[in-house]
């Protein structure tokens, strides 16, 4: 009698866990009554005025970022959020090439090393100060002083002169032609007049800035609250308020998704992609433009076999990158094998990289003198999908004799290893959201300091010359006539990095849910002075 | 009596040490540099250098230890490089949180797991002994993480009877409080009953087998009163000492239970920290949960002290 | 029987074929109370014997490696050529997971051989020597304790490494208190001893002492111990694995193989609930035979049950 009692006991534990999971598979599947079981798409239409219901909180799960200062934001999700609050300059459009966005217009003269800045008329902070000339001129000399990037994007920038009302003039120590790009993942236009009165560290913990929404409460880890701004400079903003809440782990917000607890989510972990495609009442739409470029990157450095220019390109040969799309990535990630995507200007038809082929890769590693194949390893960090992207790309490097060790680094170790990894390979998430232009421009040219392959590419003179000629460029066409040479000799010629996929990230909104343009062009940008609640 | 606290805080004292040594020594050991990882790959070596000092990493060993101290003294716990804000705040923000859940799994899981311990010994070998024996060994078998998992599928996903997540103080609203800690406490105190309960059965059938206890049952007294009066408070000594090092076991547990339903507390603080490498952060947090741990057990020793006269004699 | 008559048999001869009958029927009673408790500890120690076989002989079992990936079926449910399906990367999981108690088994034993053997020696040398040194090393396990178990592995696998070897070592520094507190406590107790004294007045040093009169008192407690820390071996692993620290893949240790498959729960269980279960038995299995051990070898309770 006990011991059935023991058996059932246990059947019933194993037959809950698996209940439990196997019925959250079949389930999401059906569409609760009561919804509309056709999803009609949302975020993107416009609807007549009409239409539109006013009122209503939107929550949205998305990480609280570490500081709230104005110029000290570097991630890119944390720009994306500061669109509720703070707005740039200029924001990058669907090909990845800046757009006027507070500004009205943003025009480069080569000749004068300037840039001019004309501003738009009748935006306001949301303390009532104008955004003028004035104020935007102290923000861009304020981060020429203490932004967090200024070492990378504003290094030749001088000072800024506001010549009128609404006319800003930078003035440059030599010519950056990829300063427009520079302002839209930079300068967040802050009020001149909150610093005026109350100081850097008060400002930085009560942000005031141009964007539809005013913070009215930060709980670090937890949740950030925000209300409507009633001055808004684009239009009158229908939502009372978003609210930002922090699920640390992302099946546990996807779950939240399902119940309703949270509107919207944006992930890019494929995974819960292919799982959220199930569910009846969301939508998913992809950032028109990748998030990071998963870049395999070589060391050479003498001494590795890397340094052979015959080793890297075998090793690209028998990388078959359209399977770990297909699968890894449930085929959402973008094919590409620059750092930019096929629409952007900077892209190089006729880079066509190495194709998969396991003959061609062993020929060539033969040729190298290294028939009997080497042993390894590959530096990464220990995202989960980096890691299998390491054991797939390990695994099938195996099939031509070569023997890699796969090396995750956690947190925030990883960062000194972006420099130079020691020996064999890296895997990097590149971040695409600053352009092809002016991530080649800052990676591959002879410089010392810190960057991706620092102290593992060896760059040849010839590239160090394209290279430079990038940011030197007079004219539009020139740089990017130049990027994609940059990207024909690195791809192509000398096979200094592969890239695996362009990953980008996908939003999945609830359907009452209207005009939710968040992270349409890129995890960028967030878009919700129009968004209303269909309620 | 009075010696015997005496030295016992002198010992607590002198452990608390140890544990700064620790403390410290990881920011030494751990490979990288704290002043490039703070500020990332990106900053200038100016400012990498400007941080370095700040951080007093440029000087002797001895002396950043001694600086150290010397803040801890004057409650100065330093600035987090990547909250940007004074580490002494965030402990004050989260300690509350962490310790209401901590207490709550321990209100929740020594009764019942002393409950639980007492009827296995008492009702030893037959169903109900089984059985509880049973389903705490399950329950011992299960990561935390798992148990976790399991809740917040079975109870908020499908039976949407609990939140998903979240923490709401108490001082707030109790009864939203119990409604979001339940999960998370869950998660801690089935372990924690599993252990303890294991622990007192085994006691409580020490002490039955005794022969004082034969020399009650032979003198004619009832059942329970032997069972209660006698084998129990003996058999809840050790159960004391059990609960001393619960403590540990809540901070530690409430590590992985506060990941999984985001409170933010002390554990996601130190989590966080030791990824990025936020030395401050985790140097005094470290030290504080050993403070803490420390008192726990101070205060144990010295009631074991009052309990039992045998442990003052004897104990070193 | 022998043609040798009691009355030729020295004194000596007597007492030790009285041990030898003894120790015989102590060990008939060691294992008829120990699977003598029931269906349920047999199982057990049938299941232990599986894993074990597992571990050992895993390779021959099945024609997969670990490791060999074919993407195209990934995620793929079970069928008759691999039994319990693939995991994320397209690998058999039934292969993973023998391969899987092969490395649960290395890092639980070798953990805990690793905390019994420093943790009894640090033991005995608090227990013997006295003062300053005894004072420091019982100290420092006091210490040790005060910091979260958790804690203190992440801050030792951040120093150095996730190979199995690291991992095994770090858990077993973390389990060292409980032996080292233990032995003590023995040493302790065993000064007081008047079978002790005695041996001391004769003139055995302290390490017969030691072999005679500590070690077989301190065994039981230690056995159990011992399976214990394998079991919370194998948990800690997983939860370090479940923070994205810990044993680095592809090696296919459980509690990898469950932060691995955490991803696809919702809509493909099986690569995070096979490993799970196995680890769940292998706890559960290594908790009941402890408590049958423990009952078994305590000398109280023999000759009641």
């Amino acid at each position: 009698m006990k011991k059935k009692l023991c058996v059932l006991l246990a059947c019933s534990m194993l037959l809950t866990l698996l209940a439990a999971c196997g019925e959250s598979g079949a389930g999401s599947s059906a569409p609760p009554a009561g919804s509309s079981t056709q999803p009609t798409q949302s975020g993107g239409v416009d609807t007549p005025n009409s239409e539109k219901k006013e009122g209503g909180r939107l929550t949205i799960s998305a990480a609280t970022p570490t500081t709230r200062a104005w110029y000290d934001i570097r991630g890119i999700m944390a720009i994306a959020m500061f669109g509720y609050i703070y707005e740039p300059l200029a924001r990058y459009g669907s090909d990845g090439s800046p757009e006027p966005f507070l500004a009205q217009s943003i025009t480069p003269d080569a000749d004068a090393l300037t840039w001019t800045i004309v501003l738009r008329d009748g935006i306001q902070f949301s303390d009532g100060s104008p955004c003028d000339a004035e104020a935007v001129a102290w923000n861009l000399d304020y981060y020429k002083e203490n932004g967090v990037l200024k070492d990378s994007f504003f290094k030749f920038y001088d000072h800024a002169e506001a010549t009128d009302g609404k006319t800003v003039v930078c003035h440059f120590t030599q010519w950056d032609s990829l300063f427009d790009y520079s302002l839209c993942r930079t300068v967040l236009i802050a009020s001149k007049k909150a610093f005026d009165e109350k100081g850097a560290e008060w400002l930085a913990q009560n942000p005031v800035g141009t964007g539809p929404f005013v913070e009215a409460e930060f709980n670090a880890d937890v949740s950030w609250i925000f209300d409507r701004n009633d001055n808004y400079w684009q239009g009158k903003v229908l939502l009372d308020g978003v609210d930002m809440v922090y699920y640390q782990q992302e099946l546990v917000a996807a779950q939240a998704l399902k119940t309703g607890d949270i509107d919207a989510m944006l992930t890019e972990t494929y995974s819960l992609v292919e799982q959220l495609s199930g569910y009846g009442d969301t939508t998913g739409k992809p950032a028109q433009l990748p998030s990071y470029y998963y870049t395999l990157c070589f060391n050479m450095k003498e001494g590795d076999p890397f340094a052979n220019e015959k080793v890297r390109k075998a090793v690209s040969h028998a990388i078959d990158v359209d399977a770990i799309v297909d699968t890894l990535t449930f085929g959402y990630a973008v094919k590409t094998n620059q750092w930019a995507p096929e629409s952007s200007p900077f892209y190089n038809k006729d880079t066509t990289g190495q194709a998969y082929d396991v003959e061609q890769a062993k020929q060539l590693l033969a040729e190298a003198g290294y028939a009997d194949g080497f042993d390894t390893m590959i530096t990464c960090s220990n995202a989960t999908t980096v890691v299998n992207v390491c054991q797939v790309i390990a695994e099938q490097l195996s099939a031509i004799g070569i023997n890699v060790q796969i090396r995750p680094i956690e947190g925030a170790a990883f960062v000194n290893y972006i420099g130079g990894w020691e020996s064999g390979m890296f895997l990097h998430q590149m971040g695409a959201e600053a352009g092809a232009a002016s991530q080649y421009a800052s990676t591959f040219y002879q410089y010392e300091g810190f960057g991706l392959g620092v102290n593992a590419f060896e760059i040849p003179d010839e590239l160090h010359q394209i290279t430079t000629a990038i940011t030197s460029a007079q004219t539009e066409e020139e740089r990017n006539a130049k990027t994609q040479e940059v990207a024909e000799k690195v791809v192509d010629e000398y096979c200094m990095i592969k890239v695996i996929f362009g990953s980008q990230a996908i939003t999945f909104v609830r359907n009452d849910v209207r005009d939710f343009h968040y992270a349409d062009v890129q995890n960028l940008r967030a878009d919700l002075w129009a968004c209303w609640l269909d309620r | 009596m009075k010696t015997y606290i005496l030295k016992r805080i002198l010992i607590s004292l002198l452990i608390v040490f140890l544990v700064s040594l620790f403390s410290f020594s990881l920011l030494q050991i751990m490979p990288g540099d704290p002043a490039r990882l703070a500020l990332g790959y990106e900053a200038s070596e100016e400012d990498v250098q400007a941080l370095r000092e700040e951080m007093n990493l440029d000087k002797p060993i001895l002396t950043q230890y001694l600086l150290w101290l010397r803040n801890l003294f004057r409650g100065d716990l330093g600035r987090s490089v990547i909250y940007k804000r004074p580490v002494a705040d965030m402990i004050a923000e989260r300690l509350p949180r962490t310790v209401n859940i901590g207490v709550f799994a321990l209100l929740l899981g020594i009764p019942i797991g002393i409950l639980c311990g007492v009827v296995c010994a008492v009702k030893r070998g037959r169903l109900a002994d089984q059985g509880i024996t049973f389903f705490m060994t399950m329950i011992m078998g299960m990561p935390v993480f798992w148990l976790g998992i399991l809740g917040i599928l079975v109870f908020a996903v499908q039976l949407e009877l609990l939140p998903i997540q979240g923490y709401t103080p108490p001082t707030k609203d109790f009864g939203d409080f119990v409604y979001h800690a339940i999960l998370p406490v869950s998660c801690i105190f089935l372990g924690m009953s599993a252990g303890i309960c294991r622990q007192t059965r085994t006691n409580v059938l020490d002490s039955i087998n005794q022969d004082y206890i034969r020399t009650a049952r032979a003198n004619g007294l009832p059942e329970g009163s032997v069972v209660y009066k006698h084998a129990l408070k003996n058999a809840l000594i050790p159960v004391i000492t059990i609960i001393g090092m619960q403590v540990r076991v809540v901070i530690g547990g409430s590590l992985l239970v506060e990941q999984l339903f985001n409170i933010p507390g002390l554990g996601t603080l130190l989590t966080t920290a030791l990824n990025n490498r936020d030395y401050m952060i985790v140097q005094n947090c470290t030290l504080l949960i050993a403070l803490f741990t420390v008192a726990a057990n101070l205060a144990v020793d010295i009631a074991y002290g009052f309990i039992d006269p045998r442990i003052r004699m004897t104990r070193r | 029987m022998s043609e040798i008559t009691e009355k030729e048999l020295t004194l000596d001869e007597m007492i030790a074929r009285q041990e030898k009958e003894r120790r015989r029927a102590s060990r008939r009673q060691f294992w008829r109370v120990f699977l003598g408790r029931g269906a349920l500890s047999k199982a057990c120690f049938a299941f232990l014997v599986l894993f074990a076989f597992a571990a050992v002989f895993g390779p021959l079992l099945t024609p997969y490696s670990p490791y060999e990936q074919s993407l195209a079926h990934a995620l793929e449910g079970p069928s008759a050529a691999h039994p319990l399906g693939m995991d994320g990367l397209g690998r058999d999981l039934l292969t993973r997971t023998i391969y899987g108690a092969r490395i649960s088994f290395c890092t639980g034993l070798l953990s805990s051989v690793i905390a019994l053997v420093a943790g009894s020696i640090l033991g005995l040398i608090a227990g013997y020597s006295g003062g300053f040194v005894s004072g420091l090393i019982m100290r420092s396990v006091d210490a040790q304790l005060s910091i979260p178990g958790l804690i203190l592995t992440m801050c030792l696998v951040a120093i150095f490494g996730g190979s199995i070897l690291s991992v095994s070592v770090i858990i077993g520094i973390s389990a060292l208190p409980g032996y080292v507190r233990m032995l003590y406590g023995q040493v302790l107790s065993l000064r007081e001893n008047d079978y002790v004294a005695a041996a001391e007045l004769i003139g055995q040093n302290k390490f017969e002492i030691m072999l005679k009169h500590l070690l077989p008192n301190a065994f039981p407690t230690l056995i159990v111990m011992f399976t214990g820390s394998v079991g919370s071996a194998v948990m800690i692993e997983s939860g370090l694995a479940y923070l994205g620290i810990g044993i680095t893949a592809p090696t296919p240790a459980w509690g990898t193989m469950i932060s691995e498959g955490y991803n696809y729960l919702m809509f493909k269980p099986l690569p995070a609930i096979v490993p799970g279960v196995a680890l769940m038995l292998l706890i559960i299995t290594l908790n009941i035979i402890g408590d049958g051990l423990r009952d078994a070898l305590d000398p109280r309770l023999r000759g009641k049950l």
